[in-house]
Formats: structure tokens, C-alpha cells, sequence
């Protein structure tokens, strides 16, 4: 029997919980066909295949295409009025929990990346001599998780071709070497500017998101102080209406 | 003149020294973060050496001093971040 690779796109990923499957399918399945089989594998896709878009070897496919022996078809959302290109994601996380670099990596990669650019910050045991046990870090959650999301806005407005943008902020107990904070910035080519957007991501986290950590070692505890005062300016330009 | 009671959540270094997550305070009608400050160092005299430093954020954006207050904000006071 034909075997195709099925590849899923943002939110259909998080659905299917996996970036890609490979089928085995009778000659002659359409594409239409095969959208019902991973409907009944996949229940849940049911209310996200409104409007999906459904390419073979990058071009747009119709419901009615057979699909080849060996094809890869894509499934993803096409920017609202626009061509059929995936909308870039956008992750921005703030959590107690381990972060996990390579869903990070899978969830804000698009057909059309080529290069992905990781900061991440992890807690550093020996600082001129002094140690550091573990961080304990804290957030004011809602307005941590809009600061993101602006940052995210931000690079994408001064980086027009970086992609997928992620940004997690980790909070609770770090121990030495954790990872603590992840700025990762997506784009087509590595000279398309992913490198510069990861740099400012984390710079910029780094003055407005509300985050603190405090240091404990054999010699007790200390919050870290930061330096950065924001003010209005700081925040987006208000919406024109 | 009618002083209406502001809630203000506190962060950090603030939290700690005030011994509160939630601040609240009396300031009278048209109140401005200015004003918010000096009520909240003189309810919490702890707070007096870190105040002038402090970040206010109003409906999570950043303020200046004139910014104006209604109760019904969500208004937070909290050290320069150091995240990351």
C-alpha cells in the first residue's frame, strides 16, 4: 500500500500531540479521504479542519487530488486573508514545569523555517567565587504573560522575517544549572535576523517582565535587585482606531 | 472630600518588607500613582527606603507618577524586575 507522511501545523500539532505520522493508505485515496481517516484517528481535529489548508510537497492540494505513493502533505491555517502560509506561532509561557527545548523547537517550526536561534539562561552555581544553592523565582503571572506577548509583537515588528517566536519565563525553585528562561526566535535563513531577535528578546524580558528571583546560598537569601525603570514609553503604541 | 480604599498588589522585595501580598490604602477622588506612593510608605513605613525605586503598574502598564487612579484598577507595586 501508498505510504504518505502527514505533517501538522500549530494548533493541529498541539491536537494530534505529535509534528508528524506516517500512513499506510489504499492507491486512489484522495485527499478528502484521507482527511476522514485522520479524523477518525484524531476525533478532536474535527473542529479545526474548518478553513484548513492542505498541501502536497508544498503545493496547495484540492480535496478531490489523489495522493501519490511517497507524498508528504501538510496541514495547517492559512493567515487570515492571506496566501496559503501558516500563521508564525507564537509561544509564550510561564511555568513551575521543566522546559522542554524540543517541543519548544517542533512548535514554533514552520515549512518555511531554516534556522532557529535558542538563548536560554540557566542558574549559575559559582559567581566569583561565590555559590549559589538554588533561585527562587516569582512572577505577577497576567501582566509576566502580556509583557511577553508584547515583546513577541515587538520582534516581529522590528524583524519582519523571523517566524515563530517563543519566550518562557520557568518560576518556582531552580537549582543550579536548570534552565530558567528560553527566548527562541524562527526564520527562514540564520541571516534573516533570528540572532539579533533572540538577543533583544531576552534583553527585553529582562527589563519589563515582571520576574524576580532571589538567591539562596550557605549565607541565606537575597532578591536580586534589577536596574531597569520602565515607564510609558515602554509600552505599545496604543491601537489606532 | 470622600478617600476611597485602593488595593495594591505587592511583589518581591515589597511584599516581604510590607508582610502583604495586598496593600490597600485611602486616597481621595482623582488620585494619581504620586499620591499612591506616599500613601502606601506612609501606611507601610518599611516601604519608605524602596518606594522611590519601585515600579507602579496600572491594568499591567507602566505608569508615571501623574497617572491617574480609579479604584476599580488593578494596580501593582513592585522592585525593577530580574527575571530571566
Amino acid at each position: 500500500m501508498p505510504q504518505v507522511t502527514v505533517i501538522f501545523f500549530a494548533s493541529l500539532r498541539q491536537i494530534t500531540g505529535t509534528p508528524r505520522i506516517t500512513l499506510e493508505i489504499p492507491a486512489g485515496t484522495t485527499v478528502g479521504e484521507l482527511k476522514q481517516r485522520l479524523l477518525q484517528r484524531y476525533p478532536d481535529l474535527e473542529k479545526s479542519f474548518q478553513g484548513i489548508v492542505t498541501t502536497i510537497g508544498e503545493v496547495t492540494a484540492t480535496d478531490d487530488e489523489i495522493v501519490p505513493d511517497g507524498a508528504e502533505i501538510a496541514l495547517f491555517h492559512p493567515i487570515a486573508g492571506g496566501h496559503a502560509a501558516p500563521e508564525p506561532p507564537t509561544l509564550i509561557l510561564l511555568t513551575e514545569d521543566e522546559i522542554d527545548l524540543t517541543a519548544v523547537l517542533q512548535s514554533i517550526t514552520q515549512p518555511t523555517t531554516g534556522a532557529v536561534v535558542f538563548f536560554t539562561g540557566v542558574v549559575r552555581g559559582l559567581t566569583h567565587q561565590q555559590t549559589t544553592a538554588y533561585l527562587e523565582y516569582e512572577a505577577y503571572p497576567a501582566m509576566a504573560e502580556a509583557k511577553m506577548q508584547q515583546i513577541a509583537a515587538e520582534i516581529r515588528a522590528r524583524w519582519p522575517k523571523v517566524e515563530g517566536v517563543a519566550l518562557v519565563q520557568r518560576v518556582g525553585r531552580l537549582t543550579v544549572g536548570a534552565p530558567t528562561t528560553l527566548v527562541a526566535c524562527a526564520a527562514p535563513h540564520r541571516h534573516d535576523g533570528a540572532f539579533e531577535a533572540a538577543r533583544y528578546g531576552i534583553d527585553r524580558l529582562k527589563e519589563i517582565v515582571p520576574v524576580w528571583k532571589k538567591e539562596v546560598g550557605p549565607d541565606g537569601s537575597a532578591w536580586v535587585t534589577g536596574h531597569y525603570r520602565p515607564t510609558p514609553a515602554d509600552e505599545p503604541p496604543s491601537p489606532t482606531r | 472630600m470622600t478617600m476611597a480604599p485602593y488595593r495594591v498588589l505587592l511583589f518581591a522585595t515589597l511584599r516581604d518588607l510590607a508582610n502583604t501580598a495586598t496593600a490597600t490604602v485611602e486616597l481621595p477622588p482623582a488620585a494619581t500613582v504620586g499620591q499612591l506612593r506616599a500613601a502606601l510608605v506612609q501606611k507601610y513605613p518599611a516601604l519608605a527606603d524602596y518606594m522611590p525605586a519601585a515600579i507602579v503598574a496600572v491594568n499591567h502598564a507602566f505608569t508615571t507618577d501623574d497617572t491617574p487612579l480609579t479604584p476599580d484598577d488593578e494596580i501593582a507595586a513592585f522592585p525593577p524586575v530580574s527575571g530571566g
